[in-house]
């Protein structure tokens, strides 16, 4: 009788009181390949090949294997395993190695489309913020020079590209003021300066924020056709950004993808049902949503929840590009 | 610096072990150095383990040398702790699920010759049983509903009879709604059908809602 083990370092062969008869080490090439085999359960050659060595003996494996093979038993008993296990590892300093190696590759191939995605949205998240920040403190300050100016534009992209195309003079008289008209002081070159480098810096960032758009647009186009057609870019973004990752959202219900971003309001309500449950999360922001009137919101958000539950589905199993029809089917309902 | 616990030492009422890496640092924690050791601080805040021995928790089954398997290790921070307390000859199956913080545990475990970093999901030990050994510790962290089972599951396959186990309970991953003595209770009963109960701690004012059990194998 014969007992066959594998682990990630080699496969090895016992006899029935578990004295080492046979082994055969991985090379570093055959251990990530091997440990593809081994993760999914699957049968190695290296064991095929013990296997028809010992043929003659009455064979038992011990792990986990999905098929079965003729005249082998296979055997998960905890005794045995930590047996063998504890016999095969020889020192802890190789099965680290092997541990590590195997780790990295696969942390490597963990990085996906969706992952990007998600780090972009998030990353413009950031950026839309920091300009609506930074313009405010702008405006402040200019303000303090030509308060008419800013008090006549509330675009901030606007107001930005101006002050620096025009001077105050000419943005005055746009407003039919003549610059002793003005509340604003007088500024010295050196104290305009700091606020138009302001300014440049800002113009900067919203080129930057309209760079990042457009990536995120296209990347959410080749990963995620449907998903974009149905919520659009950004949304779908951070629907993938909440779920974690776009299988996760695949292997979302509806109900639930429509309350993703109303986690708060969520277990609010499930503590104590006094409290409302919400209706939408980040799909608040959703066109179809925001144009609804209040009765028909919710409405509105469990329609597009389950288009865009169809849409990730197809979008994680790779399947043809539905995304239109699903998009008027969204339209009629509307 | 007193020994209070095994591999846990004690000065000025907080908690440290002694570094098998002097010189180095891995979460920004302080370090104190007293006749050529260096202890690091063990915060209770930051680690579970370190909040159940601050609440009392005397055996823990960790010993110089002792072989351990931690699941839901993250960024790695109970896990130096850990690998300071088992030492040079100890070892730990360092496993958790999510890339992310595997890249952070992999940068801890290039460092520290005892530490193995793995990337799979404890739930199915099928898919990572070839990357471990048998252990003497089973050490459980993870937020998730059916963490009993997992525990479970991972002991009666790899850990040695006798040996023992460690598991915080989160009860809000099992269920928001119910109150949480109810839940540790219930973990409790579940736990009880394989395992002895050795010491049970709640971590209030460190963790909310957080229960440390530790059983041992009969």
């Amino acid at each position: 009788m014969k007992y066959i083990y594998s682990n990630c370092l080699g496969s090895f062969v016992f006899d029935e009181e578990f004295r080492p008869l046979d082994k055969r080490m991985f090379s570093k090439e055959e251990l990530l390949k091997n440990e593809n085999s081994l993760e999914k359960n699957e049968w190695l050659d290296s064991e095929r090949e013990f296997i028809r060595k010992y043929s003659g003996d009455k064979i038992f494996f011990i792990g986990f294997k999905k098929e079965k093979i003729l005249n082998v038993v296979t055997t998960q008993d905890p005794k045995k395993l930590s047996h063998v296990s504890e016999l095969s590892i020889f020192q802890f300093e190789k099965t680290r190695n092997a541990n590590i190696i195997i780790t990295k590759q696969k942390i490597k191939e963990s990085t996906g489309n969706d992952l990007l995605a998600m780090k972009s949205v998030s990353a413009l998240d950031e950026l839309n913020k920091s300009i609506n920040l930074l313009a405010k403190k702008l405006r402040e300050w200019y303000e303090l020079y030509n308060p008419e100016f800013s008090k006549s534009v509330s675009d901030n992209e606007r107001f930005v590209a101006l002050v620096l195309e025009k001077d105050r003079k000419e943005l005055l008289k746009g407003l039919s003021l003549g610059e002793d008209e003005s509340m604003g002081a007088d500024f010295s070159a050196s104290d305009l300066k700091p606020i138009l480098g302001l300014a440049r810096d800002i113009k900067a960032l919203i080129e930057l924020k309209k760079q990042q758009e457009s990536y995120l647009e296209s990347l959410m186009e080749k990963a995620c056709p449907n998903i974009n057609a149905t919520a659009g870019a950004f949304i779908g973004a951070k629907l993938i950004n909440y779920a974690g990752s776009l299988e996760n959202l695949a292997m979302m219900t509806s109900s639930k993808i429509q309350l993703l971003g109303a986690e708060k309001a969520l277990f609010r309500h499930l503590k104590d049902r006094k409290h409302k449950l919400p209706k939408y999360g980040i799909l608040h922001e959703h066109p179809f949503v925001l144009g609804a009137g209040r009765e028909t919101r919710g409405k509105a958000a469990r329609m597009i929840s389950s288009k865009v539950s169809i849409a990730a589905k197809v979008d994680f199993f790779r399947g043809e590009f539905v995304g239109d029809r699903l998009k008027k089917q969204m339209e009629l309902r509307k | 610096m007193k020994q209070k616990y095994n591999g846990i030492f004690e000065s000025n009422r907080m908690l440290y072990t002694k570094s098998i890496t002097h010189g180095v640092k891995f979460f920004e924690e302080d370090i104190v150095k007293e006749n050529g050791e260096e202890y690091r601080n063990f915060n209770p805040t930051r680690s579970k383990l370190a909040a159940g021995a601050v609440k009392g928790i005397k055996e823990t089954g960790l010993n110089e040398g002792s072989g351990v398997l931690y699941l839901g290790a993250a960024h790695g921070y109970t896990v130096s702790f850990i690998s300071d307390i088992v030492g040079s000859k100890g070892f730990i199956f360092a496993i958790d699920f999510a890339p992310r913080v595997v890249r952070d545990l992999v940068f801890v475990a290039e460092k520290r010759k005892n530490i193995a970093p793995i990337l799979a999901d404890a739930n199915r030990p099928e898919s990572f049983f070839h990357r471990i050994a048998a252990v003497d510790v089973l050490y459980q962290d993870i937020a998730q509903k059916n963490q009993a089972e997992i525990f479970l599951k991972n002991a009666a396959l790899f850990l040695k009879k006798g040996g023992y186990g460690m598991i915080a309970v989160k009860a809000r991953s099992i269920d928001v709604t119910k109150e949480p003595k109810k839940i540790f209770q219930e973990v409790k009963n579940e736990m009880e059908r394989e395992m002895e109960i050795v010491d049970y701690r709640n971590l209030e004012p460190f963790q909310k809602a957080h229960a440390l059990f530790v059983l041992r194998k009969i």
